[in-house]
């Protein structure tokens, strides 16, 4: 049995569009590359849907796990601290 | 600054903490859990000593990160750094929802901070690593490619590949 990615659509397997999607959204692929898979996507909500999806999740990444840099002061000044008491216990020995 | 941490300069070493504590501190919360504060004075400590040997062929946050991702990955037990076999391509865009009815409730699930963090820490280190690095600090791929010792095109696989089974994660905890 055929696998569901092996669909041609456009000219393109559904595999490769998928193999593609991270260059597709870094925009590295060739203009031909770029023309063919986004005439795939166009005709193939399958890969329509998956794309938009992917883009999303790799963009939360960002947007929700590196918050600004909020600093804990405490947590530094502990760290300031023991850097100190470690490089003080290192030049009296 | 690290050519005045390498000349013994106190002063320097407490400027290169408080400019890149908190990005490392967070780099580390999610590669190593709990490990994180002896991580960042292991990391801080490592630079300090090894300053003088310093090439600027890399950036000093690379630098950093680079010692910061090899104390955590020797931090872990070697049992974890073992890859699960490779799964084709294909299998793991099914398994992060390529074909299912709504592909658009994963990103929906993603948007939740908590979820997403979970779903990180289900993934293999080396998984995590990649997406940590270049997804959430935002590095580029020559930045992530030079601290993970990888070729780029190598980098590349890899990371999308950690993308999709984090979207299988993901997904896993909607069901």
């Amino acid at each position: 049995m055929q696998h569901p990615l092996d669909q041609v659509i456009a000219g393109l397997r559904c595999a490769e569009v998928l193999e593609r999607l991270p260059l597709y959204l870094e925009g590295t692929l060739a203009p031909a590359s770029r023309i063919a898979l986004e005439e795939h996507v166009r005709q193939c909500r399958n890969c329509a849907a998956f794309g938009s999806a992917y883009r999303e999740v790799v963009d939360q990444l960002h947007t929700l796990l590196n918050e600004p840099s909020a600093p804990d002061p405490s947590a530094e000044a502990r760290l300031q601290q023991r850097l100190a008491g470690l490089l003080d216990g290192e030049s009296l020995t | 600054l690290i050519a005045r941490c390498a000349a013994g300069d106190r002063d320097a070493l407490a400027s290169l903490v408080a400019r890149y504590h908190a990005p490392l501190l967070r780099y580390l919360r999610l590669a190593s859990p709990g490990e994180e504060e002896d991580l960042a004075q292991e990391t801080f400590l490592a630079a300090w000593k090894g300053a003088a040997g310093f090439r600027q062929e890399a950036s000093v946050k690379t630098w950093l990160y680079t010692i910061a991702r090899n104390l955590a990955f020797h931090s872990r037990r070697r049992a974890e750094q073992t890859p699960a076999a490779e799964m084709p391509v294909e299998e793991l865009g099914v398994a992060a929802g390529w074909g299912c009815d709504s592909p658009e409730q994963i990103a929906i699930r993603a948007q939740q901070r908590a979820l997403l963090e979970f779903a990180l820490g289900t993934l293999a280190p080396a998984d995590r690593e990649l997406l940590l690095l270049r997804d959430v600090e935002g590095l580029s791929g020559e930045e992530a490619a030079r601290i993970l010792n990888l070729a780029l095109p190598a980098l590349k696989t890899r990371l999308h590949r950690a993308r999709l089974r984090l979207m299988a994660a993901v997904r896993k905890e909607e069901r």
